[in-house]
């Protein structure tokens, strides 16, 4: 009898200990935002979006600058070399490439690097992308990378294939690689030539 | 009108889309009234073959999917994979990478066992520790987001090595978080672990008795809520774990018999305990220097099968390779601790309530996309 009522009393204290916390947590501030109105980008963003309302208790940090987002490609310093296609395990980057001039490039870790190829295609299926960064580590030049963009709601999936050579571009590019192919051509008929031509003084 | 009164078993479906399942598993349960007669798991709802996956994709380009094997625990799959690799190909992390994989895993290994905890006290009908205890998992979450770049599938620990070193400030920001989460577990237990009620309802509930643990092959916290004293970490030392100094808790039957329900719940309370210990030790003992070996970019390891052990929050996780050396696995086999954890449920559910059912899984800890792969 005596264990009973103890029992009974020992479950409403443990009862009334759990309420308090819970009571406490109820004058607390908010530990979230109301995400599409306030932007989550960066510590300010986030203040701007806090104004007027008080008692925020969650982190200030926004996002950190090395956030896997959107994968974004510098056309001006990518050589068409194919690494991130062949690291990508989804198989989500689809790269065409042409013979191009011959150009010099500061590499990522002071390393340098040589163009000898243009790119006539380079698309990123970014619905199949799972931005695990395998690509980002090879590229010898930095030209792919990750941006802090994740907001990619679009109206098709056709929207969601990223495309980063222009068509003109891409014509541009191999009407060029059309135009070395001929020059190579030449030179090395040109060679033969003469080879032909030593050879025939000697006999 | 002699015919005698006999009782007819109801067979119901819980699951698959059972909030308390954490995934989706279904159970086929037959019902004596309010009794579990047979409580039969039927898997297989989340399986994404990625043991065949593995055979398609580079011995790098296996990481980020390893990462999905179990999702609460991201860095112990990664590290777990990675150091199956290193062993073939012989390649040895550097120091200072060996103690960031030990502390990200270990923040890992917490913020696993906060949702172990979380959801267990949530399926007995208690909201607000859930809720809580997700609130402390976001800080979790923000430094390992700091340091990899991601916040769920983190790919950081890769072969040779870890991904990037940790940003400026992040141990500082580290040991706020385990500053302030020392206060919070205390609150939390105030909550949940020592309330009257939690743990009538979990004491002396599906005791798993040691024979019948080892029967079944359960690992990890399952196997030493059953008092066995048995951690891969110290058992068969890997990384920087000989060097620090932690404990192994085991089930003591505090509030009813060895290996209860509660005894379970309890052993990764403690164990988020050890974990904190174990973080303190490492970010005194961190070293400089260099956080990546030299890798080949096409790697090519020698035939032959390997297998490698990892404690993962889910337990003894074993990554079973075969190799032909070429550029890909010929097999490749995860070994993982909720698959054994779901095959006792059928046996432990017998002759308990419907409603003890949730609770049962809740402390075994059985992640679906774990059982599945």
């Amino acid at each position: 009898m005596n264990q009973y009522f103890h029992n009974m009393i020992n479950g409403i204290q443990t009862v009334f200990e759990g309420m308090s916390i819970t009571l406490a947590s109820m004058f607390q501030g908010p530990a979230t935002v109301e995400y599409p109105d306030v932007d989550v980008r960066s510590v300010d963003s986030i203040r701007v979006g806090l104004k007027g309302k008080r008692g925020y208790k969650g982190n200030l940090r926004g996002m950190p600058e090395n956030y896997r987002g959107i994968l974004d490609v510098d056309m001006s310093i990518c050589t068409a070399c194919l690494i991130c296609m062949k690291a990508c395990p989804i198989d989500c980057i689809a790269i065409t490439n042409v013979k191009c001039d011959k150009r010099k490039l500061q590499g990522k870790n002071g390393k340098p690097a040589a163009q000898t190829r243009a790119a006539t295609r380079f698309d990123i299926d970014i619905a199949k992308c799972m931005f695990c960064g395998l690509c980002v580590e090879p590229c010898p030049t930095g030209a792919i990378f990750h941006t802090n963009e994740f907001e990619m709601n679009r109206d098709n999936l056709e929207g969601l294939i990223l495309r980063f050579v222009a068509p003109e571009e891409a014509e541009k590019a191999s009407k060029r690689a059309a135009e070395i192919a001929v020059e190579q051509a030449e030179k090395k008929a040109a060679l033969a030539k003469e080879k032909a031509a030593a050879k025939g003084e000697d006999s | 009108m002699n015919k005698e009164l006999t009782t007819q078993f109801m067979t119901i479906n819980m699951g698959p889309q059972h909030p308390s399942t954490h995934g989706v598993i279904r159970f086929i349960i037959d019902t004596d009234g309010e009794i579990i007669h047979r409580c039969d798991p039927d898997i297989g709802y989340l399986h994404r073959s990625i043991e065949k996956i593995a055979e398609k994709v580079t011995w790098q380009g296996f990481v980020p999917y390893t990462d999905r094997v179990d999702y609460l625990c991201a860095m112990n799959a990664n590290w777990a994979y990675s150091m199956a690799v290193e062993k073939m190909i012989g390649v040895e992390a550097p120091r200072r990478a060996e103690f960031i994989r030990v502390i990200v895993a270990e923040l890992n290994r917490i913020s696993s066992h906060l949702i172990a905890i979380g959801t267990t006290a949530m399926d007995m009908g208690a909201f607000t520790p859930f809720i809580q205890l997700l609130r402390e998992r976001e800080y979790i979450n923000d430094l390992l987001e700091m340091a990899s770049g991601a916040r769920l599938t983190y790919n950081y620990i890769c072969i040779g090595g870890v991904m990037a070193d940790l940003p400026l400030g992040w141990s500082e920001k580290c040991e706020e978080f385990i500053h302030h989460f020392d206060l919070a577990m205390e609150q939390m237990n105030r909550l949940v672990t020592y309330n009257q009620i939690f743990i009538n309802r979990m004491a002396n509930l599906a005791v798993v008795s040691p024979q019948m643990a080892q029967a079944y092959n359960l690992v990890g916290p399952n196997l030493r809520a059953s008092g066995i004293k048995r951690d891969v970490r110290r058992d068969a030392p890997y990384s920087v774990y000989p060097e620090l100094d932690f404990e192994i808790p085991v089930g003591k039957g505090l509030e009813g018999e060895v290996g209860d329900c509660y005894d379970r719940f309890f052993v990764r309370v403690e164990e988020i305990r050890e974990s904190l210990r174990i973080l303190r030790q490492c970010l005194k003992m961190i070293p400089e220097g260099e956080v990546m070996a030299k890798v080949k970019k096409t790697i090519k390891p020698p035939a032959g099968h390997y297998y490698v052990r990892h404690e993962t929050p889910r337990g003894d996780t074993g990554y079973f390779i075969q190799s032909d050396g070429t550029t890909s696995p010929y097999r490749l086999k995860i070994r993982s601790g909720s698959f054994t954890g779901m095959s006792i449920i059928g046996e432990l559910a017998k002759g308990t309530f419907i409603a003890d059912l949730v609770a049962i899984i809740g402390s075994l800890d059985v992640v679906a996309p774990e059982l599945d792969r």
